[in-house]
């Protein structure tokens, strides 16, 4: 069974997801923000990490630089809702620094679902 | 290293210790000692004839090295360097005179060139010089944590350095022995006391102790760029005032926190940073640089009209009429609650010398149609006086940004210490939020100015 880290401090966000990627069959594990999520990470190994971007403490881009600084490989989805700043954004950077894919927010869960198999396939 | 005897020995060794004592006045000295580049000392040492020989000159070069402060620092240290350097170049200047130069050598050295000391007077400076550094640094109680090493061209350019005697050996070389080390015997004779005086000075009331009742002593500015993401570039500079805190120069506070509650103090640095400012904008019509400069001032300070009307005709006094365009006045600690017609009585006279007025409220205010109503161009907070949790921070920060919004204003946030709290602001909806302190923006290049979402990220640019 595939296992998958969500990071978000958003707790209703957070369940969301989980029981989003529970009900298709995944081991899911969770963490309230970057700083926690890479604890967890550390520990758990999981095959991908889905964080949010905006969250205190440590956010998302620097928990996508310090998980690939660790894990070269691992596969990350970086989810973002806010933040879009001129004529970039947040997940266009989560994706030049690191995240395998991104998703904005709020979620389509098909779309969503879709875009996990695929970076789990990758 | 001995601090007792060192500090005995700055006291009573008269002007070879004392950089102030026997020091002609100002007006009547010549060109002071100078940094230099890395190529001009190479040059000094190969005329100094130090190439591959140990002649009685190869001690007039040595080096201060501060790596045991920057250590002592550890984390610390990349937010202190800048400051690190600056006391650390002003303590080296007091003690050089005309001829002599220093140049910095790696991160945390200075190479020092005497031009006519010889080997243990020059020995000896370096030692006090590092001392120095060290007290301005870390303060009065701390160990001397410089370390001196003698430096020697080598036949290949490369530098060798050595071991230098300890500071005791040197001292008891030098009255010893004079005619071993001629400079130093020279200065020996004119200015050194003999050493039963220090035994002796122990009862002597050290002057560079004695505190000078001046609350803006040691006052310092550094600029905080506030950039504007949306067009990716900084909108203003902040001139903010810093006043050491605690022992030591290194460790330095926004000179407002450190002056608490001292009302003559804050509003005399009302006044200091708008000198400051005003000089800065000087330069910068000068130079024909179209930077906007933040000044802020307190809202106290402007509150009684005789004061108000004081700092109005500084402002007028001070401000050419060409670098009116390019001050921002920021009203800072405004009081909640304060109606509109008090707001407008305290911003006009401002605007009517500055772009635009912007107030920075608690982060709690909830209340921004007075703000609006008073023609003030921005709201902001800042959100780094306040000892929250990020979360909490984040919270706040949002809460602000839609009441600011909901009245129609443009938000800016200050006192931002992480990352997450900068992404945090910027998904909050801050139209400017605060980066890392930087020099005086008039001796920044025009590239500077530009700035990216991608910075936030730049190991080279965290504070």
């Amino acid at each position: 069974m595939k296992k998958i880290l969500v990071i978000d401090d958003n707790m209703v966000v957070r369940n969301t997801i989980v029981q989003m990627l529970e009900s298709e069959g995944y081991e899911v594990v969770s963490a309230e923000d970057g700083r926690r999520g890479l604890c967890v990470f550390r520990a758990e190994h999981p095959d991908l990490v889905v964080t949010d971007i905006i969250m205190p403490e440590k956010e998302g881009i620097e928990t996508i630089r310090d998980i690939r600084g660790e894990a070269p490989d691992a596969k990350i989805i970086a989810i973002s809702g806010g933040g879009r700043i001129g004529n970039t954004d947040f997940l266009k950077i989560a994706r030049q620094l690191g995240a395998s894919d991104v998703v904005a927010k709020p979620l389509d869960p098909d779309h969503f679902l879709e875009i996990v198999k695929s970076c789990l396939a990758a | 290293m001995p601090n007792a005897l060192i500090r005995r020995l700055r006291r009573n060794l008269a002007g070879l210790i004392d950089p102030e004592i026997n020091r002609p006045p100002e007006h009547t000295r010549g060109p002071r000692a100078r940094a230099v580049s890395a190529e001009m000392l190479y040059d000094r040492l190969r005329a100094l004839g130090t190439v591959g020989r140990s002649g009685p000159k190869t001690g007039q070069v040595n080096l201060v090295s501060i790596a045991r402060i920057k250590e002592r620092l550890g984390s610390e240290w990349p937010r202190h360097a800048v400051n690190a350097d600056r006391i650390a170049r002003n303590a080296i200047e007091r003690y050089l005179i005309a001829g002599d130069i220093y140049a910095p050598w790696k991160d945390a050295g200075y190479i020092v060139v005497f031009a006519t000391l010889e080997r243990h007077g020059a020995q000896i400076k370096c030692k006090l010089i590092g001392d120095e550094i060290t007290r301005q640094l870390l303060g009065e109680d701390e160990t001397d944590l410089s370390e001196i090493r003698a430096v020697e061209m080598q036949a290949d350019g490369a530098l060798a350095f050595s071991d230098i005697p300890a500071f005791e050996q040197l001292i008891a070389a030098t009255i010893a022995d004079p005619a071993a080390d001629s400079g130093a015997a020279r200065e020996s004779t004119n200015r050194i006391s003999p050493l039963p005086t220090i035994v002796e000075a122990e009862t002597i009331a050290p002057g560079a102790e004695v505190k000078s009742g001046d609350p803006l002593a040691g006052l310092s500015f550094c600029y905080r760029p506030s950039w504007d993401p949306a067009r990716g570039v900084i909108s203003t500079y902040l001139c903010v005032a810093r006043l050491p805190d605690g022992p030591g120069g290194i460790r330095q506070r926004e000179a407002s926190l450190v002056l608490g509650g001292n009302r003559a103090g804050l509003e005399a640095l009302d006044f200091a940073i708008l000198e400051q400012v005003a000089g800065l904008l000087d330069g910068l019509v000068r130079e024909k640089r179209r930077l906007l400069i933040t000044l802020p001032v307190r809202f106290e300070t402007l509150a009684a009209a005789a004061q108000r009307r004081r700092y109005i005709d500084a402002l007028r006094s001070r401000l050419a009429p060409e670098a009116e365009p390019l001050l921002v006045v920021e009203l800072i600690d405004v009081p909640d609650g304060v109606p509109h017609a008090r707001l407008l009585e305290i911003s006009s006279p401002l605007r009517a010398h500055a772009r635009a007025v912007i107030a920075r409220l608690r982060p709690d205010t909830t209340e921004f149609g007075p703000f609006s109503a008073s023609r003030i161009a921005a709201v902001g907070c800042d959100i780094g006086r306040y000892n929250n949790s990020e979360l909490a921070a984040m919270q706040q920060m949002a809460r602000f940004s839609r009441g600011a919004a909901k009245a129609g204003m443009v938000t800016y946030l200050r006192g931002i210490r992480s990352i997450s709290l900068a992404t945090a602001a910027l998904g909050a909806g801050f139209a400017h939020i605060d980066g890392n302190a930087v020099a005086p923006p008039i001796e920044l290049p025009q590239s500077v100015v530009a700035f990216s979402l991608f910075d936030l990220y730049n190991p080279a640019l965290k504070g």
